[in-house]
């Protein structure tokens, strides 16, 4: 018996993480001014909010695309404005909101080529983390390591671990992460407009502001929501936030301060969601932020709120961003689906445009869509939905 | 040329059977000059690449033939199933072999075996809930001592190496990794010549 012992089987495993380090900057070195710049080609691109014949089309962290789709044919872009750290805008009137890292501008757009910041509130966003020698946790530089491992280390088959503030998670097999949110007034908003309000989210709460001064805005309110809260849509009185493991519900019938109402629970994943009068149509789809492993499209009774049940529920590749107009559903899953919602419990599918590495869809309306993915916006003639047409791609 | 092949084989510390007799009877009767085949079933011991560590034992049926040149010299090739262990796949190794007999044969005849080759594996395995497992094969060898007995039974003990590759996925985490296992085990075993 103690012969074998001498023996052992011998086991190294090669693993491959995504290796997310953290950049952390000073409060001085987050505050740059908007700088206008000649037109950059479309990168990461985030979210995207059209406004008048203009389209604002987020790049990741840098800046803003200002695009003039007058003719949607050939939209032209006209510049590029520099804001770093900037992930989210809203607007209102002929004001840009805008945030950057902690702060929230105000950026006038009278004159769009020459833009004029007219206000910054300052620290009113949560970032990811604040260390005092280093200062603010904004973003993770994010590389892909691969790491010779004996087996029986305890990081083998892990999903993520941490070696000092070092993130490290596990290979992606969808290769799906280059892609960016998008949406704009689309399904992975962060920033919402009702009226003369606006609303924010941050990694846990949701902030109320004053737009009566539409130059500089006011906060008026401030409410934790959850952890992991991804996206907001409002709708009439309501306020729907999509998280990780729900849809969190508010109602805003007092828009100064919106009063949380109920949540729909359901598996974890990344969860944009739209509504309609009767319905909520929740996306959940698996991905490296949001872990999970569940790829469904859910449809949710929401007409007797507070109570909501979940009505149907459709197995999906993997699907992202959706925008619904009167009995048509637009769904980022494998290309792009269109569908028929006369009877969201039995919804047919009328086109899927398959090929195309989808993350948002904009119904601008009924027959005019855009559709954002890594690095690219299309629009798309959908007054025949059987028969969507490409027409223009930046 | 004979003169050549004994420096090799005094090179290689087996000179003590050089001046063997090819025309030598084996303790089955046969002449050592000769086709031969041999099956043997092994048990295959060793250490756990796992957590712990902890004794495992695998099994072998080998079957190998060839062509004994004279005492020192035979060359053959060979296949069978080996399984290394409960949650392993069942790899098929194929081999070539050279087989040498020890000293004067007798009764009782010891033997050496050197083997090397390659262990094909069954492609793929369910790995329950984490996700679905596919193998690879890999390079193997075997160094085996034994006796054969005059009723063409055989013993043998020695060591056995085979190299594999596990590639896993975690449906959880949408993880996946591989695995390069090399099994190192001693090896008993019986077996039956002719």
């Amino acid at each position: 018996m103690i012969a074998p012992g001498c023996l052992r089987d011998k086991c190294t495993s090669d693993q491959t993480f995504v290796r997310f380090e953290p950049i952390y900057l000073s409060e001085a070195e987050m505050r740059s001014d908007l700088s206008v710049e000649a037109p950059h080609t479309l990168q990461n691109t985030g979210k995207i909010y059209a406004y008048g014949n203009y389209l604002f089309i987020n790049e990741q962290k840098e800046g803003i695309h200002i695009i003039d789709n007058s003719n949607p044919a050939e939209p032209q872009p006209l510049a590029f404005w520099r804001i770093k750290g900037n992930v989210d805008v809203a607007i209102r009137g002929n004001i840009l909101y805008a945030d950057q890292y902690i702060d929230l501008l105000s950026i006038d757009l009278s004159a769009i080529q020459q833009p004029q910041q007219v206000c910054r509130q300052k620290k009113v966003f949560g970032l990811l983390g604040y260390d005092v020698y280093r200062g603010y946790l904004v973003d993770y530089k994010r590389t892909e390591e691969t790491m010779e491992l004996e087996c029986t280390d305890n990081r083998v088959g892990l999903g993520w671990f941490m070696e000092g503030d070092v993130v490290f998670t596990s290979n992606e097999s969808s290769g799906g992460g280059a892609s960016l949110p998008t949406g704009v007034g689309g399904s992975y908003a962060r920033f919402g407009l009702v009226d003369q309000y606006l609303y924010t989210l941050d990694h846990n709460s949701m902030k109320t502001w004053s737009v009566a001064n539409p130059s500089c805005p006011s906060q008026l309110d401030s409410v934790y929501v959850g952890w992991d809260i991804e996206t907001l849509f409002p709708w009439k009185n309501r306020l729907f936030i999509g998280s990780q493991t729900g849809v969190y519900i508010f109602n805003n019938q007092n828009p100064q301060r919106p009063v949380y109402e109920t949540t729909f629970w359901h598996a974890t994943g990344c969860d944009p969601v739209v509504c309609d009068d009767k319905y909520a149509y929740v996306t959940v789809h698996d991905d490296t932020p949001c872990n999970g492993n569940s790829n469904v499209l859910l449809v949710v009774g929401i007409e007797y709120l507070p109570a909501t049940a979940e009505l149907a529920q459709y197995d999906m590749k993997q699907p992202k961003g959706l925008s619904v107009r009167g009995d048509k559903l637009y769904l980022c899953d494998d290309g792009l689906k269109i569908y028929d919602k006369s009877n969201p419990q039995d919804m047919k599918l009328l086109a899927h445009l398959k090929g195309l590495d989808t993350y948002d869809v904009i119904s601008l309306d009924a027959d005019h869509l855009i559709l954002t993915g890594p690095g690219y916006l299309a629009q798309y003639d959908v007054s025949d939905p059987a028969n969507p047409r490409e027409i223009s791609r930046l | 040329m004979m003169l050549q092949l004994k420096c090799l084989l005094v090179f290689f510390g087996i000179h003590s059977f050089v001046s063997a007799q090819e025309t030598t009877l084996l303790p089955t009767g046969k002449p050592v000059k000769s086709m031969y085949m041999v099956s043997r079933l092994s048990t295959m011991p060793g250490s756990s690449w796992q957590a712990g560590g902890g004794l495992v034992y695998g099994w072998g049926l080998l079957h190998s033939a060839g062509y004994q040149f004279n005492k020192v010299l035979g060359a053959g090739a060979g296949a069978g199933f080996e399984l290394y262990g409960s949650g392993m796949p069942i790899s098929l190794p194929v081999f070539a072999e050279i087989r040498t007999y020890l000293g004067k044969p007798k009764k009782v005849s010891p033997f050496a075996v050197w083997a090397g080759g390659w262990g094909f594996v069954n492609n793929g395995s369910n790995n329950g809930d984490e996700g679905e497992d596919v193998w690879k094969g890999g390079w193997m060898g075997k160094f085996q001592i034994g006796l054969l007995f005059g009723n063409h039974f055989t013993v043998h003990s020695g060591l056995s190496v085979q190299a594999m590759k596990r590639q896993w996925t975690n449906v959880w985490n949408q993880g996946f990794g591989t695995d390069n296992l090399l099994m190192q085990r001693l090896e008993f075993g019986v077996g039956l010549s002719w």
